[in-house]
């Protein structure tokens, strides 16, 4: 066997540049270090991209105009459908902003559908500031004087209060009233049935109003919230509605403006008066229930179906409510 | 600068024990002087930056000898569309012709062969060793073993090794 090696290729050796080359990499090494910052330039770029588009995002996301109704716990769907239907401007949500509020008052100017001029809301109505809640206020007692936002039967005047024990609101029979709605009707949750008055109701107007007409406010509203008199309006409101707290404006006050059979406006031409305030009964969640007595109030010349259209004090409908009155 | 330890040894250690051995993978793969003293540098930068730990001068040596293998087949690579080695004559490392050396015909084997064959016969390394430090099987050592004795053979006209 022949022998053979491979010393040519084991014994090369590095030429001395190679070395001194090879031990300056040390030096050279270190001078590069600064330069880390470029070694992981990708991932640098990477994380500013993903900055970049979180903050582009958040800032589309805060500058978009979405509003995002909140989850109201009480929301039923019969009673917001029912108020999108009767009310002439769409319901926000609890939420809105006041510049929105102040638009809706602005847009507020109501013309009835009569015969009658377009009346201006009052200096009350248009000095209204936006509607706070007495759910989200509730370290702000209202005082005596002030009208309840929840309260009982409270005489539109002292001197003429809605007297139950007049004829009150008349029940007709199934033969009169054809065109009355059914105590099943869901388009008037708030509407008492006018044959089931229940037993306290019928007796609390018939003589608070006349005896002790200013002390009702103290009292009576907080059992009328807890007992949660829902579809219970004392007897002889003969037209009821139903509204969100939020659509109340000003000291919250209800008016109804009745127009008779022939579509003509009753009583005086100016509706923010007390002849067309309507009483708010109580309050169920967000939404506050009213009444008003038409027969309290006017005479009944004919028989037919009167129309009773709530406002607020902006001249904002808020709920339209058509009744059988027999003569 | 504060001194770096691979082994138990300086870096300047490092360059001055094991500069043979990886010049001549360099030279034997590549063939040329220039383009080896790149991969040379290469391969003692790649010490110096990565700085590993070995468990001893020997597992020093194989992960020197892996990444000159490793820094040739890429400056291969990179480098295979833009240069020919007929261009480069002056350059290139020419081994003389004898009767009892083969280095001359070891290089003009494949590189397949041609690893295990330097590492076997120059390194006397191990089977084990090599399949280690090239990542192969040992059985697939062997196999190119057998094979590159036969084709060196062929090339050299000799008996055999």
């Amino acid at each position: 066997m022949k022998n053979i090696n491979f010393d040519a290729l084991t014994n090369i050796k590095a030429p001395d540049a190679w070395i001194e080359n090879a031990l300056d990499i040390p030096a050279t090494v270190e001078k590069k270090k600064p330069i880390l910052f470029f070694k992981h330039s990708r991932i640098i770029a990477a994380v500013a991209c993903l900055i970049l588009v979180s903050v582009v995002s958040v800032t589309i996301y805060l500058t978009s105009d979405r509003i995002v109704p909140p989850i109201d716990p009480n929301y039923n769907a019969t009673e917001a459908s029912i108020s999108a239907d009767m009310t002439d401007t769409p319901e926000g949500p609890d939420t809105t902003t006041n510049k929105e509020q102040n638009k809706q008052s602005d847009n507020a100017v109501v013309l009835p559908t009569g015969p009658h001029e377009a009346i201006e809301p009052t200096e009350d109505s248009s000095s209204a500031k936006p509607t706070q809640s007495t759910t989200t206020k509730p370290d702000n007692p209202q005082t005596p004087t002030e009208r309840p936002i929840i309260g009982p039967t409270q005489p539109v005047e002292p001197s003429e209060p809605a007297h139950p024990t007049e004829p009150p609101f008349v029940s007709p029979t199934e033969d009169e009233t054809p065109t009355e709605p059914s105590e099943d009707d869901p388009m008037f949750p708030g509407v008492p049935p006018t044959e089931i008055p229940t037993e306290e109701p019928t007796e609390e107007p018939t003589e608070e109003p006349t005896e002790e007409p200013t002390e009702e406010p103290t009292e009576e509203p907080t059992e009328k919230l807890t007992e949660h008199p829902a579809n219970k309006f004392p007897e002889g409101t003969d037209c009821s509605g139903t509204t969100k707290i939020s659509n109340l404006t000003g000291q919250n006050r209800v008016y109804c403006i009745v127009t008779d059979p022939s579509q003509n406006q009753m009583g005086a031409a100016n509706w923010f008066t007390d002849e067309h305030m309507a009483t708010i009964y109580y309050q169920d969640g967000n939404y506050v229930y009213f009444a008003y007595s038409v027969r309290g109030h006017y005479n009944i010349n004919q028989s037919g179906i009167y129309t009773c259209i709530f406002y607020n004090e902006s001249g904002q409908k808020l709920f339209e409510n058509a009744i059988y009155i027999s003569k | 600068m504060a001194e770096m330890s691979f082994a138990g040894l300086e870096y300047e250690q490092v360059v001055h024990k094991y500069n043979q051995t990886v010049v001549g993978i360099c030279v034997m793969r590549l063939k040329n002087w220039a383009d080896a003293e790149d991969c040379f540098q290469n391969t003692f930068i790649s010490l110096y930056k990565n700085s590993p730990t070995f468990s001893d001068e020997a597992h020093l040596k194989a992960w020197l000898i892996r990444v000159a293998i490793n820094e040739c087949n890429s400056y291969i690579r990179k480098n295979k569309k833009f240069l020919s080695f007929d261009d480069r004559k002056d350059t290139s490392v020419d081994f003389p012709y004898d009767t009892s050396d083969m280095s001359w015909a070891l290089v003009k084997l494949e590189p397949k062969y041609r690893d295990v064959l330097y590492l076997y016969y120059c390194e006397k390394y191990k089977i084990d060793e090599i399949a280690e430090i090239l990542s192969h099987n040992p059985n697939t050592v062997k196999t190119l073993l057998r094979r590159g004795r036969e084709k060196l053979k062929s090339i050299y006209g000799g008996d055999g090794i």
